[in-house]
């Protein structure tokens, strides 16, 4: 947590699990064992030691989409030095990390006051263990006959002795102390057996490191009070936890006899102190346990099946939520709601880029650009994403000039990409198409340079030139020579070898779904993006030209050739590609290929770009030879 | 005849009524409400002999309340709505879980009770709770692929299989009280 917000989710997240574990223990109050009512606070320390929105999953659906608008809301206005108003809030650790810089503004404030807090609780509670410590330490010896009767409470029950007891004059009641050194501390008057028997179990059953836990987690959020009133409930359960283990151990008049002793306890004073244990908790806790006696009983084994399958989906549900993703805004979505479900909606894919990027520009909606503009542009996008919204101003588009069809919300368009290449530092660029949907006639298709590139686990598009009309005849796209395409060249033998590949990759575009009175019927493209979508279908064409080295004279040969990454064995390629073609010599526009084993479409595509190279093998003069054609010249 | 006989006929109708449905359209013939009002009504009927089944009276109403809502929801809808509150959702959930096991157990202490054995009852409850809570995890199946989906049918069939049984076991128990 390194910011207010930050914090803010994570202790919203951790009240939300608290609520769902004490409505589902009030419903259970009478049913389940007071194992499993003290165990599901375990549930809780987890939900306030992991980070919320791990694994992309949320307790709260739709919580985080008005977090991250109301942080947009209130940090656009101030300059905080911690908090990006734009970014997404990430919790990285369940506990505050303070960055050295001086604050600039109220949340900045609020978050070091939160972090003080912390800081100042956890010193306090170390502080109140310390002044204990130092109380137990001028404790008198017990009598040789308490520590008579305690060794007799050992040995009877099976039990540890404490490895220090002391006499504590001004002690209410026994109580254990120190996690890692306990002393019993007993008060200077006769102690029952069974109050003995109580703070042996606890320590026989680790409780003291229990306590020292919820200390620790109630300085973590030390403003929740819903968390605090957890923990006060939490150490309560766990005494009558013990309780119920004394219980176990007692025998008829004994346990009536326990359930007085509790009762002359109601009246003491309860101080609690961090890594300690201690029967007398308060007197309205200690009504609670004396129902918990009242409803004693040794519950059947066979019932920890259910107690821990009921445990199980709790834990589920609080650790790990469901589904967290935020609905893809509309694309006349504005304010601070719409932008906010676009920052949770960034690309995460290549494809799933682009398609955000095409659908921006086919239904001009500044919301669907805010999801995908690179650092540079994204203030600016974002800030347009929060305007009043206006209808996109037709004239002065391309699409316009060529033709194309408005029909709210869009461009009736769908597109594809070409020439995708990976540009050499993890990116792509590649030229975008927007050509007209099936039935509409235009003069032409639109075409814009782009560049997809990685930025942390999101991908962003960089526009590398405007938008721009291509008048053509006819649209067919691929294989054409007028289209763009790579040519690959390799030379082996005396001959040189080109080879023009071109591959045009789309996403599959949803349809809309609309259900009328007595069936369902599809209408047109959905135009919402998909921003973690992967590229669906695959359209490629291929042309080869052989010459020799020397003379420059063409030659007709068969070759074959297959994809394959920049280093590899082209041998191997050439068996294993998944897109392998035999073919003749000749262009993009003709029909070279004879044989292709491609896989053209479908969720396992692998084809996703143009390839680094590929992998080529001819017979030429009796020898067969296998080479490696690197792309030499884009084109156009 | 007895309360018991009649307690158990009920319940070994309602978990027809639970596990079976018949739907004409939208509208579910055999709802789960239905079963659930069966099993309140032999709750009555048996909590003289099982001091612990009367507990389950809140559960059952509530259970009961949330399939009315469910039917409802289809019927008009046609989709479910509870899954959509998902807090809630879980919260109910774990009662169904529990008021399951805890209705069975009481049974079985029934049928131990006239000295008949509860193995095979005990088996299909505590099978029933394993794949109820396995179904309620959050838990990828479908990217596991094929295991995935091999787990899933196999739980499916195993389910099946479970509640044929613990419906037969209801109405063969029933014939131990005159």
């Amino acid at each position: 947590m390194d910011n207010i917000w930050a914090f803010l989710e994570q202790t919203l997240t951790a009240t939300v699990a608290a609520v769902l574990l004490l409505v589902t223990k009030r419903l259970f109050l009478d049913k389940l064992s007071p194992r499993w009512q003290y165990g599901v606070w375990a549930i809780l320390a987890l939900r306030v030691l992991l980070p919320t929105g791990l694994l992309g999953r949320a307790l709260i659906p739709g919580g985080q989409v008005v977090l991250e608008a109301a942080k947009a809301w209130v940090e656009r206005g101030l300059s905080s030095a911690l908090t990006d108003p734009y970014g997404i809030t990430q919790v990285t650790a369940p506990i505050p990390l303070v960055r050295l810089v001086g604050p600039n503004s109220v949340t900045d404030l609020l978050f070091l006051l939160y972090a003080a807090g912390v800081a100042a609780l956890l010193l306090w509670f170390g502080l109140a263990y310390l002044a204990l410590r130092r109380r137990v330490a001028r404790g008198g010896m017990p009598s040789p006959a308490v520590l008579d009767q305690l060794r007799r409470v050992a040995g009877q029950y099976g039990l540890n002795l404490p490895r220090r007891v002391v006499v504590l004059t001004e002690a209410e009641s026994a109580f254990v102390c120190g996690p890692l050194s306990p002393v019993l501390v007993l008060p200077d008057r006769a102690v029952d057996d069974k109050v003995l028997l109580h703070e042996l179990l606890h320590l026989k059953y680790g409780d003291l490191w229990a306590g020292v836990g919820m200390c620790v987690l109630r300085c973590l959020h030390w403003c929740n009070p819903v968390l605090w009133y957890c923990w006060n409930l939490a150490q309560n359960d766990c005494e009558a936890l013990c309780d119920q283990r004394v219980l176990e151990r007692l025998e008829g008049e004994d346990r009536r006899a326990y359930g007085v002793i509790l009762l002359s306890m109601a009246d003491h004073r309860y101080a609690r102190a961090p890594g300690t244990t201690s029967m007398a908790n308060g007197g309205r806790n200690i009504k609670a346990r004396i129902g918990a006696i009242a409803r004693f009983k040794r519950y059947p084994k066979g019932m920890a099946l259910a107690s821990g399958c009921v445990a199980l989906v709790l834990a589920a549900a609080c650790l790990v939520g469901t589904s967290g993703a935020a609905a893809v805004p509309a694309y006349d979505e504005r304010g601070e709601l719409a932008l906010a479900k676009a920052q949770l909606n960034r690309p995460t894919t290549v494809a799933g880029a682009l398609d955000t990027y095409a659908q921006a520009v086919l239904c001009d909606s500044p919301v669907y650009y805010a999801m995908v503009a690179p650092e540079g542009d994204r203030q600016q996008a974002q800030q347009q994403a929060t305007q009043p919204f206006e209808e996109a101003d037709l004239y002065s588009s391309p699409f316009w000039e060529l033709g194309f069809t408005w029909s709210r919300p869009a461009w009736q368009a769908e597109w594809s990409v070409m020439n995708l290449m990976a540009d050499g530092t993890g990116g792509y660029t590649g030229t975008l198409f927007f050509i007209p949907l099936n039935g509409h006639d235009t003069m032409g298709v639109v075409v814009q340079q782009v560049a997809v590139r990685p930025e942390g686990m999101f991908w962003t598009v960089e526009r590398l030139g405007k938008l721009e009309p291509w008048v053509r005849d006819d649209l067919w796209l691929c294989p054409s020579s007028k289209a763009p395409y790579t040519t690959y060249v390799a030379e082996a033998a005396g001959l040189r070898v080109e080879v023009d590949f071109q591959c045009r990759l789309w996403v599959e575009h949803q349809k809309v779904q609309d259900e009328g009175m007595f069936q369902l019927y599809s209408g047109g493209v959905d135009f919402t993006p998909n921003p973690h979508g992967i590229f669906a279908e695959v359209c490629t064409g291929i042309g080869a030209r052989v010459c020799s080295t020397e003379t420059g004279d063409t030659l007709d040969l068969t070759l074959k050739a297959a994809l394959m990454g920049e280093t590899g064995d082209p041998a191997q390629a050439l068996e294993e590609s998944q897109y392998c073609f035999t073919l003749s010599t000749g262009g993009l526009d003709d029909d070279v290929v004879q044989v292709s084993t491609g896989t053209y479409s479908g969720d396992g595509m692998s084809l996703t770009a143009m390839p680094a190279a590929l992998a080529v093998q001819f017979a030429y003069e009796g020898q067969t030879h296998t080479c490696v054609a690197l792309p030499e010249e884009v084109s156009p | 005849m007895s309360n018991a006989y009649r307690g158990l006929t009920k319940i070994a109708w309602g978990y027809v009524f639970l596990h079976f449905n018949l739907n004409l359209g939208t509208l579910n013939v055999l709802p789960n409400w239905a079963g659930y009002l069966l099993f309140f009504s032999a709750i009555q009927l048996l909590g003289e002999d099982l001091r612990d089944l009367p507990l389950l009276k809140p559960f059952c109403i509530l259970l009961g309340t949330a399939e009315v809502i469910e039917w409802l929801a289809v019927l008009v809808t046609g989709e479910t709505v509870l899954e959509r509150f998902f807090l809630l959702h879980i919260l109910v959930t774990c009662i169904n879980l529990y008021f399951h096991f805890q209705l069975l157990t009481d049974l079985i202490l029934l049928a131990e009770g006239q000295g008949v054995s509860g193995m095979h009852l005990r088996m299909c409850r505590n099978v029933n709770v394993v794949l109820g809570t396995l179904m309620a995890l959050p838990l990828p199946w479908s990217d596991w692929g094929v295991p995935g989906l091999a787990a899933v049918v196999l739980m499916l069939v195993l389910w099946i299989i479970i509640t044929v049984i613990l419906i037969w076991q209801l109405f063969q128990l029933r014939k131990v009280f005159p």
